[in-house]
């Protein structure tokens, strides 16, 4: 274990960071983008890996590729599937990276490394219903600046990427307001009617599957998306075999293989790990280990995940937050900034704030469990103070009359008259805590946001809901749970009913 | 020690079976606290004034809401400060705990001055009861009496012998001490405020309209309690009202408050006899008292 920080001793203390594999076996990290074919070349290259003696560990579906890229620069990440297009564009945007040479200087002066590529390209296009597309004789991409009505849906890294919508609409002069959704919601957008052009994946099996005319980028915008395996250069002296081995995928992936994959994950069900080892077994002659989980035990897993994430990021939260709340309503002045630190903490989008911190924290939990807290905290916070600040004048006054010092003031009369405030402030955190967990599947700490995140990508309702059922059903235990130890921690003269 | 305990024998009417059980209770002026030292609020100096105000101001803002107030208030003495709603009366009562700081002057308890440093300790010498007992809703009526006391590191055992006199002392049917204070009525709350004023044996006891909440009978029934338990303990009693029979039933002296000066002090009698301002006979009118009635 490379990453040593004190969120990272946290969760090895809640069964999170439970060691793997053998000593002797070097410690491979693959990672992967939230899309299907992300997921599938992730597969192959840990079944590859795996196959050469390394203890591989998938990090899967990570919520975009500034997530996966810090991660790799960071270490937590040994190897992850790119294509050389984003990295020139989108990575390298600011330097003017272009061709294999400059991308793998550009790599090496980050100590990362180009692989060879997969053998397929997979560009960024345009992409309409057949139908529209004909019916407004449109072909090229050029010609949609002449149909302003046209809704434009694409996918939020898109609308932001170097190569992406600002580039694209510069070039061509395209007068829509695109809104932004994530990828494998926009062909549903397209067959509902509710979208007319999409961005897509040229591998997408989406595109024959839903009749999707791809428009054809005249004015050569998009630059080549080879996909490609990127590694840390020190896993070539940690894993020499594992590189060796990844090397050897070069060139065995062709575009209609890739489709057909994709196909078998998105349109006939099959898990990324089954397609990944038929391609392995197959392809490479490789048996990848390791079968998928069943149902129960992924439940039991992502509960366990969860329930450390809203466990632990709860306990912090708390022990931060209410005397925080106590120092704020003591320092009427102090007061005023620790309320407003904590109200502009909450207007953080979390995705952004999950990003920020993957350079410090690492991905995974650590990082998941310090937005939690962040998150976490101004409910407490507000209502501590209001609760104190609540206490009325008399009983205020009575307690000084009685000569007690500030400490037994606190400790006797004022955080017990407050107990109902302060701890609706906790349930409230629990609650939202709940939800907001599941967003931590975006950088690989597990709990039901992953199979929320899958079953969006899969268009999967069953699996969408083995995460949002239970995390519903977690946050009405919370609420529960709460009710019960209102009982036990709110003093029963304050649950009676006030004086007159 | 200024601390006698026993009913005075001509007080027929006080000489009641609850205080004759007090009485019989070994005196207590030597009591020993937990390290075997003295407590500290049992040996006072009694040749000083149990309370003493010197030309105190208090200005909230732009106005004086205290104009240059002295008394004095001797052990087993009861003065009442009179007034109406917004005298300063209640703000003098707040001088005396420490609770504000005066602008100008000085408060002296039981020959210390009151200053913030020394606040909390000269607090433990005086009891406080406001107009709805200021009790803590989440402590039951023992709790809410003996929470000082635990604070302050008395025995357990010291504690509840306490508690079992002083609810002799005010006549509270011991059941009721196991109860919150919203599981009381008024007059049972005001007098677990009244045992938990008196619970650390103060020199001086403070009353802000206690009685001010209560129904007449009530009111009328604590009024008699109050002044027997402070002729019995021989406390300093400064007494905040704007009720003129309560001050002339309960008080040995009577300030009158005008506007945060003093306008008058002296007894009843005095102010009808002798008023210092139209404004003394015109208050006592008010409240339908003339020479004729109170005579």
């Amino acid at each position: 274990m490379k990453r040593a920080s004190l969120a990272t001793a946290l969760v090895g203390l809640s069964l999170l960071g439970a060691s793997r594999g053998a000593a002797s076996q070097p410690r491979v990290v693959v990672a992967s983008k939230a899309f299907t074919e992300s997921l599938i070349l992730a597969e192959i290259a840990a079944g590859v890996a795996r196959a050469a003696g390394g203890d591989v560990v998938h990090e899967a579906q990570l919520g975009g590729t500034r997530v996966v890229w810090n991660a790799l620069l960071r270490g937590d990440v040994d190897v992850y599937p790119e294509y050389t297009g984003t990295l020139e564009r989108e990575i390298f945007a600011d330097d003017a990276v272009q061709g294999r040479d400059a991308l793998e200087s550009a790599l090496a002066a980050r100590g990362l490394r180009l692989g060879p590529r997969l053998g397929f390209e997979n560009t960024y296009a345009l992409g309409m219903k057949e139908e529209v597309a004909s019916r407004l004789g449109l072909r090229r991409i050029s010609q949609l600046r002449e149909q302003p009505a046209l809704r434009f849906g694409l996918t939020n890294e898109f609308l932001d990427r170097g190569d992406g919508w600002p580039s694209l609409r510069n070039a061509y002069g395209l007068p829509q307001q695109p809104v932004g959704l994530e990828h494998e919601v926009s062909y549903r957008g397209l067959e509902a009617g509710t979208l007319d052009v999409v961005d897509l994946y040229s591998t997408d099996a989406d595109i024959r599957y839903y009749r999707i005319r791809v428009l054809q980028d005249d004015l050569h915008h998009f630059p080549r998306y080879d996909a490609v395996l990127v590694w840390r250069a020190d896993l070539e002296a940690r894993a020499p075999a594992v590189v060796a081995a990844l090397r050897g995928i070069g060139g065995r992936i062709d575009a209609p293989a890739m489709i057909a994959m994709n196909a078998r994950v998105k349109l006939a069900g099959e898990t990324e790990r089954a397609v990944a080892q038929g391609f392995l077994r197959d392809q490479l002659a490789v048996e990848g280990g390791g079968g998928s989980d069943g149902v129960l035990a992924r439940l039991v897993r992502n509960t366990r995940d969860h329930l450390a994430l809203v466990g632990i990021s709860l306990g912090v939260a708390v022990a931060l937050a209410v005397p925080l709340g106590i120092l704020a309503a003591k320092r009427p002045r102090l007061g005023g900034a620790i309320l407003g630190v904590t109200g502009v903490l909450q207007t953080i989008p979390s995705l952004a704030l999950l990003v920020v911190m993957i350079p410090l924290f690492g991905i995974g939990a650590p990082t998941a469990i310090v937005a939690l807290v962040l998150y976490s905290l101004l409910p407490i916070v507000r209502n501590t103070h209001a609760g104190l600040r609540g206490i009325a004048e008399p009983l205020r006054e009575s307690a000084l009359a009685l000569g007690l010092s500030p400490r037994a003031r606190l400790v006797s009369v004022e955080l017990p008259l407050a107990s109902p405030s302060i701890l609706a402030g906790i349930k409230t955190s629990a609650v939202i805590n709940v939800g907001t967990a599941t967003l931590g599947a975006l950088i690989g700490a597990g709990g039901y946001g992953q199979p929320i995140l899958t079953g969006i990508r899969l268009d999967d309702v069953g699996l969408l809901l083995q995460g949002a059922v239970p995390a519903a059903a977690l946050a009405l235990a919370m609420q529960g749970l709460f009710g019960l130890l209102e009982r036990r921690v709110v003093p029963r003269g304050l649950r009676l009913a006030p004086p007159h | 020690m200024a601390r006698a305990r026993s009913a005075p024998a001509t007080d027929a009417d006080d000489c009641t079976a609850g205080l004759l059980a007090a009485a019989s209770l070994p005196p207590r002026g030597l009591r020993l606290g937990p390290r075997g030292r003295p407590l500290a609020w049992g040996m006072t100096d009694a040749s000083k004034a149990a309370l003493e105000l010197e030309g105190v101001s208090k200005r909230f803002g732009a106005a004086l809401a205290v104009r240059g107030v002295s008394l004095a208030c001797q052990r087993g003495e009861t003065v009442a400060l009179l007034g109406g709603s917004g005298s300063g009366k209640s703000t003098v009562l707040r001088l005396c705990l420490g609770l504000l700081q005066p602008d100008a002057g000085t408060v002296t308890v039981a020959g210390e001055r009151m200053a913030p440093e020394r606040a909390p300790r000269l607090r433990r010498r005086m009891g406080y009861v406001i107009q709805d007992g200021g009790l803590f809703p989440h402590l039951t009526a023992e709790e809410n009496v003996t929470l000082a006391a635990r604070h302050f590191g008395q025995t357990p055992s010291w504690i509840a012998e306490r508690v079992r006199e002083l609810a002799i002392v005010v006549r509270l049917p011991e059941p009721l001490l196991a109860r919150y204070p919203a599981e009381l009525s008024g007059g049972e709350r005001q007098r677990v405020a009244l045992m938990r004023a008196l619970a650390l044996e103060p020199d001086a006891l403070l009353l802000d309209e206690p009685f001010a909440s209560l129904d007449p009978l009530v009111r009328a029934e604590l009024q008699e309690e109050v002044r027997r338990i402070v002729r019995e303990l021989g406390s300093a009693v400064l007494l905040v009202t704007h009720d003129v029979t309560e001050a002339a039933f309960l008080a040995d002296r009577i300030v009158l408050l005008r506007d945060g000066a003093v306008l008058q002090e002296g007894t009843l009698k005095d102010f009808l006899q002798r008023p210092a301002d139209p404004y003394v006979t015109r208050f006592l009118r008010a409240q339908r008292l003339s020479l004729g009635e109170a005579e």
